[in-house]
């Protein structure tokens, strides 16, 4: 198959099925009719729409002939796992996970560790440099959002403040 | 005399010493979101959000404003003139047309089709492929849904998850998308384009403010956010505004117009000094972003679920920017979904199911005709944008 525009194609593609999946998702619900709307008949009218344009999107990625093929650049895999994991642990770190009867471990270090995992996506990394910065964030985010919001965060581990 | 009672209550809600303050903040904020790389104004606007619950509904929105106006125009002075200028015109326009505005009946019916064409406009305006930007608005609208239905309170698509149950919320969604989404895409580029403000259409959001005060459209990232505010604050905007809230109207529209001239004051002394600061690397820069998407999220509800939700909003905008899909539509449809679906609903049961309402009734089917109008002028709209 020749795809003339790759990103239509795959953008098509995703709208369509997500649009099928609301749809069917909606359709488990009460649908009522259109003078006595259910929970389900506005999501599935969208979900349908959706699906609907997903197959034009896709239908004129085949067809039509584009410059470049729009094709899709390559994947910044580095920057987008070191993020993600910089997001995840920090949630871990200030909220603690229950499941795994993980204690909160308090604001100071989960920026700290945030940051220091977010600067490992970018190039030219360096130890002393995001150390100093990391520590500064943590200082920070303390002042800005403890000192000055008064938000009620823990500061510490728990095995350190008891 | 109404108009100079009006102009003066305006005045008076908006020169207070705490609105002023806030103005001056929101428009510093807003430049050096502007001047700084990656940090798109959207996302200023979406840390603000949790801490202007804090302060009341015509404070916080002058400082969103004071952020939205401080992101545009990149500091040129003539255009900051153009600015000013167009909404003194705004508000004479305004001030003449308010009486009869406010004596506009909006039913449901006509609020749909009103909504219809807002959320038309924000496609056309949008950057890329109009289908898309449609398909974007469709996937908003349904995110908008997730969670408890206003009407028979069922929930819907919470997969179980408690969290979701009360919906998505606005500030992990922008902040997600257009925050850590926006970084990663940045870190993603070559490292000598990296240093520079990313690039943003030309597009003047001076009317564009103006009109969703007047009509309830907004027709950018940064008009979604003004609205999310406001409707989270309870607030309508739209012609009852004029009615029944003038204070808040008149307030925010005389401090739309100080903002702008403050902004005039604080960018034409300064200007060569702004233009130095964008030469902060950017690596000291995005691990601060990526913190304060994350804090910001978890401060709102003090739930780590809200930081998951950035994260995986961050990496879904990522997706986005791959594949050529404007957010800007997606946050519109999200906050106009719910209020879409009431109205809707309360339309077509007075119609008793009935769909040829909306082009029976004049003021609707007219809203609608020149939301079909927009789609088939785009092409000439794209190629004088070109």
């Amino acid at each position: 198959m020749n795809l003339k525009n790759q990103k239509d194609f795959f953008s098509g593609l995703l709208f369509m099925g997500i649009g099928v999946a609301f749809a069917w998702g909606a359709s488990k619900y009460a649908i009522g009719t259109a003078a006595h709307m259910g929970p389900g008949y506005f999501p599935l009218l969208l979900g349908a729409l959706l699906g609907l344009l997903g197959s034009v999107i896709m239908f004129k990625a085949l067809v039509f002939e584009t410059e470049d093929g729009g094709r899709i650049g390559p994947w910044a895999w580095r920057p987008l796992g070191w993020i993600l994991l910089a997001s995840l642990m920090f949630g871990v770190l200030i909220g603690g996970l229950s499941p795994l009867g993980l204690p909160p471990s308090g604001l100071l270090l989960a920026s700290f560790v945030l940051s220091l995992a977010a600067a490992r996506a970018g190039t030219g990394f360096r130890w002393k440099e995001t150390l100093m910065q990391s520590a500064l964030l943590s200082l920070g985010s303390y002042l800005v959002f403890v000192l000055l919001l008064k938000l009620p965060i823990q500061l510490w581990p728990a095995f350190l403040s008891g | 005399m109404e108009l100079i009672h009006n102009l003066s209550l305006g005045f008076g809600v908006a020169t207070t010493s705490p609105n002023l303050l806030l103005a001056m903040i929101g428009c510093l904020l807003g430049t050096l979101s502007a001047v700084l790389p990656g940090m798109g104004p959207v996302a200023t606007m979406a840390m603000l959000l949790p801490f202007s619950y804090a302060l009341p509904p015509l404070s916080a929105l002058i400082l969103l404003i004071g952020v939205a106006c401080g992101t545009q125009y990149g500091g040129s002075s003539a255009a900051r003139w153009g600015g000013l200028l167009m909404v003194t015109l705004f508000t004479l326009v305004l001030v003449a047309l308010a009486p009869a505005l406010s004596r506009l009946a909006l039913g449901a019916t006509e609020t749909v089709a009103l909504m219809v064409l807002g959320l038309v406009a924000g496609a056309v305006l949008a950057s890329g492929s109009l289908l898309k930007a449609l398909a974007m608005l469709l996937l908003g609208l349904l995110l908008g849904l997730v969670g408890a239905d206003s009407d028979s309170g069922a929930v819907r698509f919470a997969w179980d998850v408690p969290e979701l149950s009360g919906g998505l919320g606005i500030v992990a969604i922008a902040m997600g998308v257009f925050g850590c989404g926006e970084v990663i895409t940045h870190l993603a580029r070559p490292a000598d384009l990296r240093e520079l403000p990313s690039a943003r259409g030309p597009v003047s959001r001076d009317k564009p403010l103006g009109s969703l005060l007047a009509l309830g459209i907004p027709s950018h990232g940064v008009m979604a956010l003004l609205l999310g505010a406001m409707a989270l604050r309870q607030m309508q905007p739209g012609a009852q505004a004029l009615g029944s809230n003038t204070g808040l109207f008149w307030g925010l529209l005389a401090s739309l117009w100080l903002v702008n001239l403050m902004l005039l004051a604080l960018h034409l002394p300064l200007a060569r000094r702004w233009a130095r600061l964008p030469r902060l690397p950017y690596r000291w820069l995005f691990p601060a972003i990526v913190l304060l998407c994350a804090l910001v999220a978890y401060a709102e509800h003090h739930s780590s679920f809200d930081i998951w939700l950035v994260a995986a909003f961050g990496c879904i905008g990522y997706g986005f920017h791959q594949l050529d899909m404007e957010p800007a539509p997606l946050l519109l449809g999200f906050i106009l979904g719910p209020v879409m679906e009431e109205n809707l609903r309360r339309a077509l049961q007075l119609s008793g199911g009935d769909w040829s309402v909306f082009v029976a009734r004049p003021l609707s089917a007219g809203l609608l005709a020149t939301a079909l109008c927009l789609v088939a002028l785009l092409p000439v709209v794209r190629a004088r944008r070109a």
